[in-house]
């Protein structure tokens, strides 16, 4: 037997390592695109950019283990096609390699700018180990950086940028950071952090247009103004890696359709992590999962049906962001709520919960802990609850949870 | 380079020789103990790398901050005396011999 899995991110990579912790005693090759051994994504925007984690650290595993577990791991080799008929993948030297079950853990790839000077020296993104790497790199002549993007990555990035003592200014194309993310009071609270770190913020308010001869100087923005820069990160998020998949014929929608197995309509192929458009067992609509979760647990989900074991991905959601000493723990998907109870516990304690009616559906805290531990273990079933004793900071959150009838999305 | 045992939810043992200076959760996966998934990456955020400290050597770990207290309060149902996130544990050479016992995983 021969799994050959496409993606070597923390989806592929804990693909490999389940299979052959569920005994999977097939020939495994992992594919990887990228030169360097793989890596631990979320730190690129936090601790790796700001030189606080040594490069040994960001490995998933250590070199060593790949050989230990008999995985043929091949980095710098990008696939090209799939013949489904002959299961083989095609490499970019033309070698084909024969499968007999193919994972493909392909991810997701930058949305890139495509406003004027887009291509000068100086503007960067930040999703892999060579766009973070670059951004280290030419940091020490770097005064003014421009985050465009008001997501999680902008976000990071910026605190990042300003704990390294850059003046950083974060243009964001809506009313609020994190927008299509959190509720009002969290975007506030998030705001208020930046600001006091003396970023920038400015909102409702578009890049039309970077400037310079060869290196970047400003960036001009459609409220008129020019915000200097000699740097610019871009967080517009990404799009799903799947043309592999739609070229040879597997179904795509957003992302690859995969059942509650991670397999697509071949079954000898399986798709998992960021890439994947799946049905989720608790919220009952199909989904895209940018996340490490996600990716872990669908790699669990894949390597059980693989050996014999299938159980249907059952796993949560859940992310985490850190920014200055601001820890965000977010658990479950708040989109479509109907309600929002906010908790406060302490000035810089603060926790959303999202609810349809009288359902929670899911949570942000930001140094809230327990509230994001609690609500991580009970959201799964949807509990009812009291948002009286919800808002008041003064009753434990556990008891809250404790004995709530449980509910479902129909 | 401390010598780490870990016992596993079968009950077998495997002792390794750590790196003076890496968490007892970077050991555990380097080392391919699988039930310490660790998702988080050693942040402190998600409570998926919990294991349990020999008794004998609970008093001689860096005992657990606040934020650590919470996530092990909250998220493990047979929370011990000895548990710990290993990803809060920092090893040297002055706990040669450590033993930490590794549950089936909480998630």
């Amino acid at each position: 037997m021969h799994c050959v899995i496409v993606g070597a991110s923390h989806a592929g990579v804990q693909a490999a390592v389940n299979l052959r912790a569920q005994g999977y005693d097939g020939e495994i090759t992992l594919i990887s695109a990228e030169k360097v051994l793989p890596y631990q994504r979320p730190p690129l925007s936090k601790a790796f950019l700001q030189d606080t984690l040594p490069e040994q650290r960001l490995w998933l595993r250590p070199e060593a283990f790949y050989q230990q577990k008999n995985i043929n791991l091949m980095l710098d080799t990008n696939v090209v096609g799939i013949n489904r008929q002959s299961q083989t993948v095609e490499l970019a030297n033309g070698q084909c390699l024969a499968y007999d079950d193919l994972i493909l853990a392909t991810g997701a790839s930058v949305r890139r700018l495509s406003i004027a000077g887009a291509d000068l020296k100086g503007v960067y993104y930040l999703r892999d180990h060579q766009d973070a790497t670059g951004i280290k790199q030419a940091l020490p002549k770097v005064k003014k950086v421009v985050v465009i993007g008001g997501g999680y990555i902008g976000l990071e990035a910026a605190a990042s940028l300003r704990k390294m003592g850059k003046e950083v200014t974060v243009l964001i194309n809506s009313q609020r950071p994190l927008q299509h993310l959190t509720s009002p009071g969290i975007s506030d609270f998030i705001t208020a952090l930046h600001q006091q770190n003396g970023v920038t913020i400015v909102t409702n308010t578009m890049a039309v247009e970077i400037t310079g001869d060869t290196q970047v100087t400003s960036v001009i923005a459609d409220n008129g103004k020019h915000y200097e820069a000699d740097m610019v990160v871009a967080g517009i998020g990404v799009q799903p890696a799947h043309s592999l998949a739609s070229g040879c014929g597997l179904n795509v929608s957003n992302g690859i359709d995969v059942n509650g197995f991670m397999q697509t309509n071949d079954p000898h192929i399986y798709a998992i992590g960021d890439c994947v458009n799946f049905a989720h067992p608790v919220y009952h609509k199909k989904l895209r999962i940018e996340s490490v979760q996600n990716a872990t647990d669908q790699a669990k989900t894949v390597a059980l049906t693989l050996c014999n074991k299938p159980a249907p991905y059952n796993a949560f959601p859940w992310f985490w962001s850190d920014q200055y000493d601001a820890k965000l723990q977010i658990a479950g998907l708040s989109a479509g709520y109907t309600d929002v109870v906010v908790r406060q516990e302490s000035e810089k304690s603060l926790a959303a919960f999202y609810f349809v009616h009288n359902k929670l559906i899911a949570v942000d805290t930001i140094n809230q802990t327990k509230s994001f531990m609690v609500a991580r273990k009970y959201l799964p079933q949807l509990p009812e609850l009291d948002k009286t004793l919800l808002a008041d900071a003064n009753i434990p959150v556990s008891d809250i949870f404790t004995g709530a009838p449980q509910a479902c999305l129909t | 380079m401390p010598n780490i045992t870990f016992i596993l939810p079968d009950d077998s043992q495997m002792t390794v020789t750590a790196i003076d200076g890496d968490s007892l959760m970077q050991t555990a996966v380097d080392n391919g103990i699988e039930q310490i998934t660790a998702d988080c990456g050693g942040c402190c955020s998600c409570a998926t790398c919990h294991c349990i400290v020999d008794t004998a050597w609970v008093g001689k770990v860096t005992p657990p901050d606040k934020m650590e207290t919470a996530l092990l309060e909250s998220a493990i149902d047979d929370c011990q005396p000895g548990s710990r996130l290993s990803c809060q544990i920092t090893l040297s050479d002055d706990l040669e011999g450590l033993v930490v016992k590794v549950p089936e995983s909480d998630w």
